[in-house]
């Protein structure tokens, strides 16, 4: 998708009609806009995502006032006014022309009662002709799928979110959208349901063991989607938990009073985090010595009988055999004995020799035996270390126990000093912060029996389903309902395993997407991760050891922005069709998708601002970067210079009675920034000339 | 040691023929339902397919 033109027609502060360009060409990406405070940068960025999907972002204020204030004031009584955003762009080298609008009928009250939005789509093609295209929001949605809308159109001050836990579902979903896996996830989902509907049908058909089965499937399968919500709901909020607390060490972290302790906190508690590895480590080790090794400590006596048995009949000259038999069946073949002696069946030298055979060896048996031996020997051998291997590893695992109870004493030591200190904001971010942990305690033990009654529920499940398959059925009918039902069940899991296959590798994708993304904005020696709970983390490594670093704005910033380029990433390649499909599915074909972006530097000191302006053209192919004057002063107007290929102002007009009109100065010219006094506000688009 | 694509090909490969038609037509009903603002009647859909399929 390419972005041409953005057509406003009384959309909040912009009255009339005002069009804004955006730069189209490769080398040079970038649009930026400038803009002051109130002149409508984030009603741009709304005007987009209104028009793409009619939504607007929870920071636009007044959502319901989306015709221009000047414009509503001077409709009169019983007449309509209206609010129109078009959208020229490009994709799949068509042109394409989204309108969407809304009207309201002036009333008394300044209230605007908007109808319904209309939409169309237009498509030019090649040669010119223009074709009106149905459902509109659906194709839109194809062509950029509203679920990534957030991460592509976004305020750079609010994109830090990303970091937070709470964004994981979000970063899920994210990938299962760019994976063409909805419809793979939509169908695990309504499987069951279709499996439900035609086990009705087999109960009717069967017999009372057939109804009294599926009754209990049913049973299960209610307390597996209880046990999973509960599941659910407990992650989010332990989320949601993990991240006041973290808030909250943030705050203790900039006080004066409090930041040495907090300091002291941050290396317990990471030293709890290693500790608590190191034992995962251990019991991971004991559990796989048990069970390569464990049934050596049962073998009592039996190597020792083994061994001694094998020494017996060495010892009777038994093993080795002293004949082998296929030697003595070849004398026999043959007709003739070693000393020359004819053997004739039925006479005596060939009775003699056929005695010989039963006494004879098997060359197999006897290499067994070989076999048998040497395993008994190494069975006593490996007996006797698994005695210390074992008690080493409890050993390891005990001291660990024993670390953390001392880091416990210390933390616990740390949270009172923090609690007595004499500031009262100390004390209260304190006991919030206890509050906090304790909940979070809750919220893992919770997670802890709902994931043990979901186990439980699903393990009954298909217990009872492999039951229901197993059932005589006499009537022909009835085992056809039979049939149906075991085919949904049986696509129900390969499904849920292909999306867990696939979401589960392009995860490991992105994660090292982000890594290549994150140095190529900053030289900072810190390694970011996409973890198994789509958590986004930045990690260092100090003396050996692996720890989280604390997030700071500008940290936070940069590892949003390296997640959004490494999914921009993907998705083009997608739309490119330079990656492997989910083999035999239909998926979404990716999308080459454009970033706009308000506040893109929001509060952050130069070296930051330098860092993500210098990476931004690179992240996608077209890039709208909304910014106030001081935000794109300095590094960041450097930075971008190459790469502009179109500059906006948004004049703001104020009806301010104070005099502080601003100018900009831009490649040599002067535009007018704020302009006060005026009779209404409002705000209008000027194009710089480069 | 098997590729994630492999392992999608032998999940797919290893069901029955019935249940790959079944799979094709329900990723089918549910690539239609997607972009549908209030997806319905997906389930029944499903429902009738299996019927239409398994005889």
């Amino acid at each position: 998708v390419k972005l041409h033109e953005l057509v406003l027609e009384n959309f909040r502060q912009f009255a009339g009609v005002q069009r804004i360009a955006f730069a189209t060409e490769s080398q040079r990406n970038v649009t930026l806009v400038y803009g002051a405070n109130g002149s409508g940068k984030t009603t741009l960025l709304n005007a987009f995502t209104w028009v793409l999907y009619e939504q607007l972002s929870p920071d636009f204020e007044q959502q319901g006032r989306l015709i221009n204030d000047s414009i509503w004031a001077e409709t009169p009584l019983g007449t309509e006014a209206g609010v129109k955003v078009t959208l020229h762009f490009e994709h799949n080298g068509e042109h394409y022309l989204l309108r969407r609008s809304a009207r309201a009928t002036r009333g008394t009250s300044d209230a605007q009662a908007l109808g319904k939005t209309e939409v169309t789509l237009q498509v030019q093609n090649k040669a010119g002709a223009s074709d009106q295209l149905e459902g509109a929001n659906d194709r839109i949605d194809r062509i950029l799928p509203r679920r990534l809308s957030s991460f592509f159109f976004f305020n750079g001050e609010r994109m830090e979110h990303l970091v937070r836990r709470e964004a994981y579902s979000e970063i899920e979903q994210a990938i299962k959208t760019l994976l063409g896996l909805e419809q793979v996830e939509r169908a695990v989902k309504h499987l069951p349901q279709a499996q439900k509907k035609l086990e009705a049908e087999l109960t009717k058909l069967g017999d009372p063991r057939i109804q009294e089965l599926t009754e209990a499937l049913n049973f299960e399968r209610d307390k597996f989607k209880k046990a999973d919500d509960d599941l659910k709901t407990a992650h989010d909020n332990l989320a949601s938990a993990q991240d006041h607390k973290e808030a909250i060490d943030g705050n203790l972290r900039k006080l004066a009073a409090t930041s040495e302790l907090q300091r002291q906190r941050d290396d317990l508690e990471q030293r709890v985090r290693q500790s608590n590895e190191r034992q995962n480590q251990a019991q991971q080790e004991l559990r796989s010595i048990l069970n390569d090794r464990g049934f050596l400590s049962f073998l009592t006596t039996l190597p020792h009988a083994t061994l001694e048995t094998a020494a017996t009949l060495r010892a009777k000259g038994e093993l080795p055999a002293p004949l082998k038999r296929q030697f003595v069946d070849d004398l026999l073949d043959h007709g003739q004995c070693i000393c020359g002696t004819a053997l004739v069946d039925g006479e005596e030298a060939h009775r003699h020799v056929s005695e010989w055979r039963r006494r004879a060896g098997l060359a197999e048996v006897e290499a067994m035996w070989g076999q048998v031996a040497a395993q008994a020997k190494g069975f006593l051998d490996d007996r006797a270390t698994l005695a210390t291997d074992l008690a080493n590893l409890r050993g390891r695992v005990a001291s660990e126990v024993a670390t953390r109870k001392n880091l416990d004493d210390r933390l616990s030591a740390v949270s009172a000093q923090l609690s007595n200190l004499p500031l009262e904001d100390a004390q209260k971010l304190e006991a919030r912060r206890n509050e906090w942990e304790q909940r979070i305690g809750q919220l893992q033990r919770e997670i802890g029996r709902a994931d043990l009654a979901k186990r439980d529920a699903e393990g009954q499940q298909q217990k009872l389903e492999r039951e229901l398959g197993r059932e005589k059925l006499h009537d022909e009918r009835a085992e056809v309902a039979r049939r149906r039902v075991s085919v949904v069940r049986d696509v129900r899991e390969a499904l849920a395993k292909v999306l867990d296959i696939r979401t589960n590798t392009v995860r490991c994708e992105l994660d090292e997407r982000i890594r290549v993304a994150y140095k190529s904005i900053t030289f900072k020696p810190y390694a970011p991760e996409l973890n198994e709970n789509f958590e986004l983390e930045l990690w260092q490594n100090v003396k050996g050891s692996r720890l989280t670093v604390p997030k700071s704005t500008g940290e936070n910033q940069i590892l949003s922005l390296s997640f959004v380029g490494a999914l921009a990433g993907l998705a083009r390649e997608r739309a490119e069709g330079q990656h492997d499909g989910v083999a035999n599915l239909p998926g979404s074909e990716g999308a080459i998708f454009p970033i706009v972006m308000d506040a893109a530097f929001g509060n952050l000191d130069d070296s930051y601002r330098r860092d993500i302006a210098r990476s931004l053209p690179r992240l996608a192919p077209q890039v709208v970067v909304l910014v106030s004057k001081a935000q794109g002063e300095g590094p960041v107007a450097g930075e971008m210079a190459s790469y502009c290929g179109r500059e906006h102002v948004l004049t703001y007009f104020s009806t301010k009675e104070e005099d502080h009109d601003e100018q900009i100065e831009l490649h040599g010219h002067l535009y007018p920034y704020v302009s006060t006094r005026t009779q209404s506000e409002r705000a209008e688009i000027l194009e710089v000339a480069q | 040691m098997e590729s994630d694509k492999e392992a999608v090909v032998r999940i797919l490969r290893d069901l029955a023929a019935d249940a790959q038609q079944v799979l094709k037509a329900v990723l089918h009903s549910e690539t239609e339902s997607l972009h549908r603002k209030t997806p319905s009647g997906v389930v029944d859909e499903i429902v009738d397919e299996v019927r239409r399929i398994v005889k």
